[in-house]
């Protein structure tokens, strides 16, 4: 009976894992931060230095940031 | 565990890493950028701010830089009107100086011309002068031509003078001797003529022999013995004597015959003797004969 998928009483040991609940939670969860992240790499794409999406400003002394190499 | 939910649990794990990145990288840019944004639209305020402030000094200096231009517009049309006006002056005064000079040059030409004019006069003035001087010279020699013609005319002039009066005393001493010798021959007796010859050649009325004698009727009256009495203006000096018969005419109607009463040198008194026609009046003409 197993084969079709029903939980027997004392067959526990002998099974596999299988993907549950989580499973898929976990999956919409990579979806969600597959686009985030995508979404967030276009952004600071757009506002970071020489379109460097993980760059960042340097702070010059007089306490104002270098902004020259905002992208076009 | 199903392998799947272990591969999904890493990816997500990976995943949530790389966003967290992207997450505070874009944060911290996007702060930076808010801090340049501000100061930019600071300085942008301040720029605009004094951006005003020099486009509203520009607008005074630009109002007065106007001003000025409309008054150095106006001054410089007053200088145009006045260089107009002395290029106008200049125009005249090149005209006046034009016209001077050419009145200049001709009183230059009429002044050669009256040079000339006063040399020829010269020349003629001292030929009039030459002349004068001759003709001087000749009228002095013809004035003492005629005074000595003229001492020599009133010479002849005295000489013949005399001759008229010894001719005039010859003619009337024959006269007389006529009238002697008629009065002779009438009476017949020559003592007795001879004696008688001096009352009548007193008392007779007879003519003027000689030249004609011309007189004018100067006054008339009456006697006291009512004859009708003339004054005539010529007297002795004419050769008038007593006793002649003069003839009073008025132009040529004969008037009336006088005999002269009283003779004096330049006036004779008549007493009218016969009367034609009318009556004797002043200014009549006396003849001492009627030819």
């Amino acid at each position: 009976m197993s084969q079709f998928g029903m939980q027997m009483p004392a067959g526990q040991l002998q099974r596999g894992a299988s993907m549950n609940v989580y499973t898929g939670l976990l999956f919409v969860a990579v979806v969600a931060l597959i686009a985030a992240s995508a979404f967030v790499y276009v952004q600071a794409s757009m506002i970071g230095p020489d379109g460097n999406a993980l760059g960042s400003y340097e702070l010059k002394p007089d306490g104002t940031y270098d902004t020259a190499k905002l992208p076009k | 565990m199903h392998i799947v939910t272990k591969i999904l649990m890493v990816f997500c794990a990976v995943l949530s890493l790389v966003l967290a990145a992207l997450t505070m990288a874009y944060t911290a840019n996007a702060g930076a950028l808010k801090a340049s944004i501000n100061a930019e639209r600071n300085a942008a305020s301040a720029a605009r701010t004094s951006a005003s402030a020099m486009v509203g000094e520009a607008k005074d200096a630009a109002a007065a830089k106007e001003n000025q231009l409309k008054s150095m517009t106006a001054q410089l049309a007053q200088e145009r009107s006045k260089v107009a006006q002395l290029e106008a002056d200049n125009t005249d005064l090149k005209s006046q100086v034009t016209k001077a000079q050419a009145d200049a040059q001709s009183l230059i030409n009429q002044m050669s011309g009256d040079r000339a004019t006063v040399q020829t006069q010269a020349k003629l003035i001292s030929q009039y002068r030459d002349e004068v001087t001759h003709l001087r010279e000749t009228m002095l020699d013809t004035e003492k031509r005629n005074i000595e013609l003229t001492d020599k005319i009133n010479d002849l002039s005295s000489a013949r003078e005399v001759l008229e009066q010894n001719a005039r005393a010859l003619k009337e001493q024959l006269e007389e001797t006529k009238l002697n010798l008629q009065a002779a021959q009438q009476t017949g007796g020559l003592g007795t003529g001879v004696v008688d010859m001096g009352t009548r050649s007193a008392s007779a009325v007879r003519e003027l022999p000689g030249p004609l004698v011309r007189a004018q009727v100067s006054e008339t009256f009456k006697s006291a013995a009512g004859d009708d009495m003339v004054v005539i203006n010529e007297g002795s000096n004419r050769g008038l004597k007593e006793n002649v018969k003069m003839n009073v005419i008025r132009g040529d109607t004969f008037i009336a015959t006088i005999v002269l009463t009283t003779v004096e040198p330049t006036r004779s008194v008549g007493k009218v003797s016969l009367v034609r026609t009318g009556a004797v009046q002043n200014g009549d003409t006396v003849l001492s004969r009627l030819d």
